[in-house]
């Protein structure tokens, strides 16, 4: 199989899955009833606005008023499509969808004061992806290093540790060790800002104004460090000791290759496969995992977006932050397929 | 006389289990002139990729006694420190084709530069002139060239074979240790690498240890065979002596069981186990097996020198008996 | 690949094995309590029920507090008394008298003083009239408060007053108790103090302490000893109170100290066992039932219902979890009338059964290949004995690995579900607490009490089935495992 071939099929089962989510958002939101009753209320809402209109001109009987209302509300509702059934209107939303075409928000607008969602979520994105990428980035330098490290004392009283201490890691809620260390670092010592992106009264100068946010992303970074090195510190570990013990390392060694050399050369460079996947995913995975951490510190990013449209009941928002959602993972999962091609020739042979 | 490429004496390689420790190198001695090959074999499990491991000094995490004497050319290597053993023995001195040769080869690196490594790493060669010689040796083993910018997963099982092989020949060694180089492949390519070696062997005037379980193979390209038996070397000694007149009653098993196209007496069977290496019993370790046994066999024999270089492990051929 | 004797031994053998299976039994045992003491509509009628925790102070720590604080907190007491003492001739008037007890050991200040007035039956419509007086440790009586109650006109008699709603009288927070006791101090303590005053200095310091004087500044101390409540009531002989509660409001309560709705923590952490280990056990067995199923026939049926199967697990395997699950979950729990924690198990479920089809299928896939089953489709076994009597026994201690693997997992996915807010808030579970807590800014407000006991129960299932699972792999041969 040659590389563009690879990609399409790899590409082709991608949009399968941005295909599947919309598919099950659009069913979900249509066979429990939840599409239309937002519809109508969008309609109730525009008639209320019509009558009241209506009642300031003169001239009109209550009986004309009721006709004409009665009448609007009909158009209304065809142009909505809600004289047909949730799936007749199904392919058009998703359509809809696709494009990006992702409506207003009910309740929410952008900072700049936009209700359109596009604007919304526009504007979150940097946040999320500065705190995750950072604390991501953290961890896969943590991870690697002491798994490399401890790749070599496979058995060992510190590789037993680690292997507690993964246990007890993943065990870890990450948004309730958040809490906690709010508990220890904002109220016991008083030393960090408990959430939110920057301060009160924020500086207006560039370079201050960035220290000020980094003063408040330093607590949502730790937890989500301390949260997640305990398994990537694992996962590295377990992937090298694997890569570690097949013969091509022992002839490497018997070659009389130095033991760095060894090490880079063909423990982990033939290991890389498993650690990008790991580390694409994991960044991809902590945009979405974004939702828990950000809600915690009030940090304004995606998730606490999507939180909020939880707490609001905003369904179009709802809708449009699954779909980006999905998308950026998507698209991680895509640049993870060209990366392989780059570090494994291996893998467009089927 | 011939000089002797290799001398090991009392040799011993003992690893450390959680069931307890392994005896798989237990006590061996043996020479290789230069130009000689001496093949190893035995069964399963007996200790041949150990003895082979210690003289390249491979020893795993869990090695519990590494004792006893090896010289190379003369020269005592046991006591080289680690980092001077690497630079100096490793590769450009004695070389190595090991077991499952399939998983000899780095996934992810050009077979060529595999192979070329050495020079970069040991001669401080530039990557072009290494590709060089790479090339070189290539074409001496029967592959073309072009395989050089080949992916190990891109090739067949022989040809991996032939490149690990290049790979093991790429420093011109003084000793060669072949670890069942042909157990992996089928009987067609197994013969095309048995002539390779040959030739390779008369071509550069190569001393080579021959490990295999199969004794008819290694009487192909053999001038000497050791017999091991649970970690121990039973009989050593010139291939036709050996052959022809096996005095270890377990070497007389294992030579009677070679199927032979000329004669009609049908293959002998040996039955029972070897003893595990953990614990094995005092005294000689294939008296429960051995159709010849009596008392003095719970004693641990010593070697028997039939003549000059042919040696026996029994207590048939002592002294007392 | 079997499940022994020896394969047991190997388990115990371990040391999270054994860690693992204690924490379990821990657990079951719990639960069993809770289900053996609780009503199964614990959390409707109890815990989501204002008037079970009324008595209760609000967001104080567990009374082991003082332990490590080395101070003596004050704990929470409530004096109920049905009976009268009998009755006292005051000015010519026989009043009917209640005494409520209580001892202040604790060098502390109770929190607050309430008093509650249960069913009171008047036999005439003139009513009754109540005075409430507070006899100190060093024996003056102050008057509190006095009030009358008479029956609605035209009403049957005799007359039950407060029996609807309790009579609930705030005695640390009631004005005219606050001008009472400004005539005490002010007379018996020489001091000055104006009303205002009294109201920053909270009457609860004023009830049960005595000023001194630091620095020329009045100070007031807590006066151990024995208080009495003295209900006073004035009506016919044949009126009655039924009952009778003091509150003396603690600084700490209970074993894990309670909520900003006076909860018994303790109480509610511990009917989070069987919940937690409910949602657990369901959602992997349902899970792994479905996953299994689906990879066996998958890697066994091969052809087009392989395809569909494998294609289908793939795109789900490759939804990012987390919004779709809270997407699912909202939007299911948003039908009326629908449980909320069955959305939470269903979206779990939905999303978590590929992963194991896929490993399952591959699994098969080789099994497929070994003699036995050649053997058995040459006799002519059926492709549903195929399945269940030779290869479902092959995998079913790896199914069962899988399993118990599984189920952190669920258990972390409902707390987190729970914790957004998508939980049932009539359902204590532990996600569903800390939601409550971080709602109310528990941990900004340093009520630690109230954040990391749930959490370290979540913790404690969680890694009760990690231990377990990492227990057993030594038994469920991995290679199996391999890809
Ligand atoms: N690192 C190790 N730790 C413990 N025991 C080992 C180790 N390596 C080998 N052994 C054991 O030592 C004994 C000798 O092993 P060795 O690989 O040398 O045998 P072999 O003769 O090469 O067998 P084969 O023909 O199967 O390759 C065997 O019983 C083996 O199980
Ligand atoms: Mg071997």
């Amino acid at each position: 199989m040659g590389v563009p071939r690879y990609l399409g099929v790899k590409a082709f089962n991608l949009m399968l899955v941005l295909l599947g989510v919309l598919l099950l958002t659009a069913i979900l939101f249509g066979a429990t009833g939840l599409s239309d009753k937002i519809l109508r209320a969008i309609i109730s809402e525009e008639v209320r606005g019509y009558r009241a209109q209506l009642s300031q001109q003169k001239g009109l009987t209550p009986e004309e008023i009721n006709n004409l209302v009665e009448q609007y509300k009909k158009n209304l509702e065809i142009e909505y499509g809600l004289d047909k059934p949730w799936y007749v209107r199904l392919p058009d939303m998703i359509r809809r969808i696709v494009i990006l075409d992702l409506g207003t928000s009910k309740h929410m607008t952008s900072f700049t004061g936009s209700n359109q969602i596009r604007d919304i979520i526009l504007e979150r994105i940097p946040y999320t992806v500065m705190l995750m990428t950072t604390a991501v980035l953290i961890v896969f330098a943590i991870g690697l290093g002491f798994g490399t490290w401890l790749s070599t004392k496979v058995g060992s009283l510190w590789d037993r540790g680690l292997s507690f201490f993964a246990s007890i890691s993943y065990a870890t809620p990450t948004w309730w060790l958040a809490l906690l260390l709010i508990l220890i670092f904002s109220y016991y010592l008083d030393v960090l800002p408990y959430g939110g992106l920057l301060s009160p009264n924020p500086p207006k100068e560039f370079l201050p104004r960035l220290l000020d946010m980094i003063y408040h992303a330093i607590l949502p970074i730790m937890t989500l460090v301390i949260a997640l090195s305990g398994s990537a510190i694992y996962i590295y570990r377990s992937i090298l000791v694997s890569t570690a013990t097949e013969d091509f390392v022992t002839v490497a060694r018997a070659k009389g290759l130095p033991e760095n050399l060894v090490l880079r050369r063909y423990i982990i460079r033939p290991s890389l496969h498993p650690i990008l996947t790991n580390l694409v995913l994991g960044l991809a995975g902590s945009l979405t995992g974004a939702i828990l951490t950000e809600t915690v510190f009030n940090w304004p990013g995606m998730g606490r977006l999507y939180y909020e449209a939880i707490l609001n009941i905003d369904e179009p928002l709802i809708l449009a932050l699954t779909y980006v959602f999905t998308l950026i993972y998507v698209a991680a999962r895509f640049i993870l397929e060209i990366l392989y091609i780059v570090v494994d020739p291996r893998v467009t042979v089927e | 006389m011939v000089k002797n490429i290799l001398e090991v004496r009392d040799l011993y390689l003992y690893y450390k289990t959680y069931k307890g420790i392994v005896q798989a190198v237990d006590g061996i001695s043996f020479n290789i002139p230069e130009g000689q090959t001496l093949g190893i074999v035995g069964e399963s499990g007996c200790g041949k990729s150990s003895t082979a491991n210690t003289i390249i000094r491979l020893l795993p995490k869990n090695t519990y006694k590494y004792e006893g004497s090896i010289k190379l050319n003369g020269e005592e290597i046991t006591t080289i420190p680690m980092d001077e053993f690497r630079r100096t023995i490793r590769w450009r001195k004695v070389a190595m084709v090991f077991q499952g040769a399939m998983n000899s080869l780095n996934p992810v690196l050009k077979v060529g530069f595999q192979v070329a490594e050495p020079l970069i790493v040991h001669l401080g060669m530039d990557k072009s002139e290494a590709l060089d010689r790479a090339r070189q040796v290539f074409e001496k083993i029967g592959l073309t060239p072009a395989f050089l910018d080949r992916y190990p997963h891109e090739l067949s099982g022989g040809m991996r074979q032939r490149i690990v092989i290049a790979m093991a020949m790429i420093m011109n060694p003084q000793l060669l240790i072949l670890d069942e180089p042909t157990s992996a492949l089928d009987v067609s390519i197994q013969a095309q690498i048995m002539n390779l070696l040959k030739s390779l062997k008369k071509e550069y005037h190569l001393s080579m240890i021959f490990i295999t379980h199969d004794i008819a193979l290694a009487s192909d390209i053999s001038d000497l065979l050791a017999v091991m038996y649970a970690g121990e070397i039973v009989e050593y000694g010139p291939i036709e002596e050996v052959l022809l007149n096996p005095q270890h009653p377990y070497a007389q098993k294992l030579i009677a069981s070679i199927p032979r196209l000329r004669e009609d007496k049908e293959p002998e069977f040996l039955p029972g186990n070897p003893p595990g290496l953990i614990n094995p019993p005092k005294g000689c370790r294939f008296a429960s097996r051995c159709p010849y046994r009596f008392e003095k066999c719970s004693e641990a024999p010593d070697l028997v020198w039939i003549n000059g270089n042919h040696y026996v492990k029994c207590h048939l051929y002592s002294e007392g008996k | 690949m079997s499940v022994t004797r020896s394969g047991w031994q190997i388990y115990i053998s371990s040391l999270v094995g054994k860690a693992g299976l204690i924490l379990l039994i821990f657990m079951v045992v719990a639960s069993i309590y809770v289900l053996a003491t609780y009503p199964l509509d614990y959390g409707i009628r109890v815990w989501s029920n204002p008037k079970s925790w009324a008595d209760n102070p609000i967001t104080v720590p567990p009374t082991w507090v003082d332990f490590f604080t080395g101070r003596d907190l004050v704990t929470h007491h409530i004096t109920i008394t049905t009976t009268s003492k009998g009755t006292e001739t005051i000015a010519g008037l026989k009043f009917k008298v209640y005494e409520l007890d209580y001892d202040l050991e604790e060098d502390g200040f109770p929190t607050y003083l309430m008093i509650k007035i249960y069913n009171v039956s008047m036999y005439s419509e003139r009513g009754v009239y109540f005075v409430i007086n507070f006899t100190r440790p060093d024996g003056d009586e102050i008057r509190l408060i006095t009030f009358a109650e008479v029956p609605p006109p035209n009403s049957d008699l005799p007359y039950i007053a407060f029996s609807k709603n309790e009579k609930i009288i705030f005695l640390s927070k009631e004005r005219s108790v606050g001008f009472s006791l400004l005539t005490y101090i002010n007379s018996k303590y020489n001091l000055n103090y104006t009303i205002d005053k009294l109201n920053e200095i909270n009457y609860n310091k004023v009830l049960f302490g005595i000023p001194t004087e630091e620095g020329g500044e009045v100070v007031w101390k807590p006066l151990k000893g024995v208080y009495k409540i003295n209900v006073y009531m004035l009506g016919e002989d044949k009126d009655n109170i039924a009952m009778l509660k003091a509150v003396f409001g603690g600084e700490s309560y209970g074993f894990l100290g309670t909520d900003d709705n006076g909860r018994d923590l303790a109480q509610g952490l511990l009917f989070g066992f069987p919940v937690a280990l409910a949602i657990g056990f369901f959602t992997s067995i349902v899970t792994t039932a479905i996953g299994a199923s689906l990879g066996i026939i998958s890697g066994y049926k091969g052809g087009r219902v392989d395809e569909i199967i494998q294609r289908i697990s793939d795109v789900v395997y490759n939804f990012p979890f987390l919004p779709i699950i809270i997407l699912i979950v909202f939007i299911i729990s948003r039908m009326p009338g629908f449980p909320r924690l069955l959305a939470i198990f269903g979206a779990i479920v939905a999303l978590g059964w590929p992963g194991l089809t896929i490993l399952i299928r591959s699994m098969v896939l080789s099994l497929k290949q070994s003699q036995f089953i050649e053997a058995a489709r040459a006799i002519g076994a059926s492709d549903r004995r195929i399945m269940f009597k030779h290869i479902f026994p092959n995998l079913a201690p790896f199914i069962f690995a899988q399993m118990i693997f599984f189920t952190p997992g669920a258990i972390l996915a409902e707390a987190a579900l729970s914790f957004l807010g998508l939980g049932d808030p009539n359902i204590p579970t532990w996600g569903q607490i800390i939601e409550e807590s971080f709602r109310a800014g528990a941990a900004l407000n340093g009520w630690w009490w109230w954040v990391l006991p749930p959490g370290l129960l979540i913790m404690l299932a969680a890694i009760t089935f990690v231990f377990i699972a990492l227990g057993l792999e030594p038994i469920v041969n991995p290679k199996l495992q391999e890809r």
